[in-house]
């Protein structure tokens, strides 16, 4: 355990180099590609006083060096810039708009690990069978398609045709009223208000999409699962666990505990994927999240906006991967520390 | 046991080849997928029956005969877009892939085998880069950049190379103390010689299986970066702009803008991940 701490310790404190490069790293990329924010937002047109002063309102007409230290201090301080295309402080864009898209990651993942570990254990324990070959088939096709792509055939299917799912328009129907805010996450925050109409209002809103990303990417955990478990299954503890007349389900759940390391790094992984993603699926649905706001300022020239989230995407990654490092440890204690 | 026994079961590499794809279908399946797109890349654009970017007078029509698969609403012809888009889709994902594996190549071999600390730094450097979720990276650049068809590349070449560095610094390190490097050595190669006639040479193979994979992967985002809008733009016929263009008409019945063009980046995505597995294979059977 104490060996375990020290370890989770060390590896927090390099998240703060981790993020000094990726802060650096940022910068480097936005100032020296280029593309210049005035004249893509004033156009060639404008007078040059206007130019010159906007420019100099931006604190662009600055040597580089004190660009960048401004950028660091602005950084230290909480603060990433005013956002061109709402007027508000990006950081607290970034924060309104955060709870929906952690609605819809947490649920796709939670949906995808669920399925794909749960499908993932079935086709290990049955190698050859029918919902084998289905699954490996599934895994292969879904995960050639753009996810965005499978977000619109279910709505097609499922809005347009079958009429059982509601327009994809949000997280909430129009004449419905968000619940009273407490964690920002709509199914939770109705739920703990008691208005249930609400609840099933923001679950059917939330199916489709996060179907989408549980189809999308379910296939390649129980790819994973599936193979680590047969390679387990396989091994000679587990011949003496039978031979001692341990129960099938009980050998399964030792298989599938020694099989955990690289499922939770595959499914950690996915998540950082989820996190790109999420992007594309919140511009079918009109979440009205992060992903549709980076769009947005993506298309709308609102550079620091897309700087804000770049640099948030980024961190949240950083801290899943080093989550990862210390959980793989804990999941595999034969690791030399 | 005679020598007629010991006889190799194939009698020339092409036999070798044959016997391989025979026993595989869905290698088979793989190559087929990734020639015919390739054909279209170069042949596509000639073959369609009418020009992907001026609208006809049929706007928004379903399939029929005069439209094998419809138009959308500026009037162009969906399967005419649909052919014509391997140019721009397949261009991108081999050039972006080809760059990512020239540039990260060198890096690969300089922090693992000449263990400089710039080629350590740089490792350290890419190594958070890849950390970044790719595809918001890739919007963003592309954002800074403009979108055009080079960025685009350069962008998605730029997100591979980490993966190529990693590629060839692993493989490096485990070749780098083998005996035939050891003897390279010591008859007395320069190191450059070592580089390009024994590191480099052994790491094409990882490097050949990868390369699909991420044509497959460059596609995907492509696609997506123009289904945002921060990548090709409407009327030049890219299959992600194509989705774009329909999604809107998706929801109300339209289905055939949007639905084609996603099946065919879902078959050529497949058809290269496939290839990619019989590649595997095929360069080192202990493998199966």
């Amino acid at each position: 355990m104490k060996r375990t701490l020290r370890y989770a310790a060390k590896r927090v404190l390099l998240i703060l180099p981790q993020v000094f490069i990726l802060v650096t790293v940022v910068f480097a990329l936005v100032h020296l590609l280029p593309g210049d924010p005035v004249f893509a937002r004033m156009g060639g047109a404008a007078p040059l006083e206007l130019i010159e002063n906007y420019r100099h309102q931006l604190g662009l007409d600055q040597p580089i060096y004190i660009q960048y230290f401004n950028y660091l201090k602005g950084i230290l301080h909480g603060d990433l810039g005013t956002s061109w295309l709402t007027g508000d402080p990006v950081v607290r864009d970034l924060t309104s708009r955060l709870p929906a898209t952690l609605e819809l990651l947490l649920w796709g993942m939670g949906l995808a690990t669920l399925v794909g570990i749960g499908v993932g254990v079935i086709t290990a324990l049955r190698p050859g069978g029918l919902i084998d070959r289905v699954t490996v088939a599934y895994a292969l096709l879904a995960g050639a398609m753009p996810e965005f792509y499978i977000g619109l055939v279910l709505v097609f299917f499922f809005y347009y045709i079958l009429r059982i799912a509601p327009s994809p328009s949000g997280r909430l129907d129009l004449m419905v009223a968000p619940p009273p805010t407490v964690t920002g996450l709509y199914l939770v925050d109705s739920a703990v208000a008691g208005q249930w109409g609400t609840f099933l209002n923001a679950a059917a809103h939330l199916a489709l999409p996060v179907a989408t990303l549980a189809f999308w990417q379910s296939g390649a955990i129980m790819k994973m699962t599936r193979s680590t478990m047969l390679q387990v299954l396989d091994g000679d503890y587990m011949d003496y666990a039978r031979v001692m007349g341990l129960k099938r389900s009980v050998v399964a759940r030792y298989a599938l505990r020694n099989s955990l390391p690289p499922i939770v790094s595959l499914t950690v992984t996915i998540f950082a994927i989820l996190l790109g993603s999420v992007v594309l699926i919140e511009r079918v649905f009109a979440w009205g999240g992060l992903g549709q706001y980076s769009v947005q300022a993506v298309v709308g020239a609102d550079y620091e906006a897309v700087v804000g989230f770049l640099m948030l995407a980024a961190v949240v990654s950083l801290l899943l991967f080093m989550f990862l490092d210390i959980i793989y440890v804990v999941l595999d204690p034969r690791l030399e520390l | 046991m005679s020598t007629s026994e010991l006889r190799p079961r194939f009698r020339s590499q092409l036999q070798y080849f044959t016997g391989f794809f025979v026993a595989r279908p869905l290698s088979v399946a793989g190559l087929v997928i990734v020639v015919f797109y390739m054909l279209l890349m170069f042949i596509g654009p000639a073959l369609a029956p009418y020009d992907p970017i001026t609208p006809t007078s049929d706007h928004l029509t379903p399939p029929s005969a005069q439209h094998w698969l419809g138009t959308d609403r500026a009037g162009l012809d969906v399967f005419s877009r649909l052919i014509s888009a391997p140019k721009i889709d397949l261009t991108i994902g081999l050039i972006a892939s080809v760059l990512g594996a020239l540039i990260g190549t060198p890096f690969g071999v300089m922090s693992g085998y000449l263990r400089s600390s710039m080629g350590a730094l740089v490792a350290r450097v890419f190594d958070v880069v890849q950390c970044m979720p790719p595809f918001i990276v890739a919007m963003s650049l592309v954002s800074f950049s403009g979108p055009s068809i080079q960025n685009v590349i350069i962008v998605l070449a730029l997100l591979q190379t980490p993966i190529y560095v990693r590629l060839v610094r692993t493989k490096v390190n485990s070749i780098k103390e083998r005996k035939f490097v050891e003897a390279a050595t010591c008859v007395g190669n320069s190191r450059w010689r070592i580089i390009s006639h024994h590191l480099i040479p052994n790491s094409l193979e990882p490097i050949l299986i990868m390369m699909p994979v991420n044509v497959g992967w460059s596609i995907l985002m492509a696609a997506g970066l123009s289904f945002v809008g921060a990548g090709i733009r409407p009327p030049a016929p890219e299959w992600g702009a194509m989705i774009a263009v329909g999604a809107p008409l998706l929801i109300t019945g339209q289905w055939w803008v949007a639905l084609f063009p996603g099946l065919a980046i879902g078959t050529c995505v497949l058809g290269l991940a496939l290839l990619a597995n019989a590649l595997e294979i095929l360069l080192d059977p202990t493998r199966a």
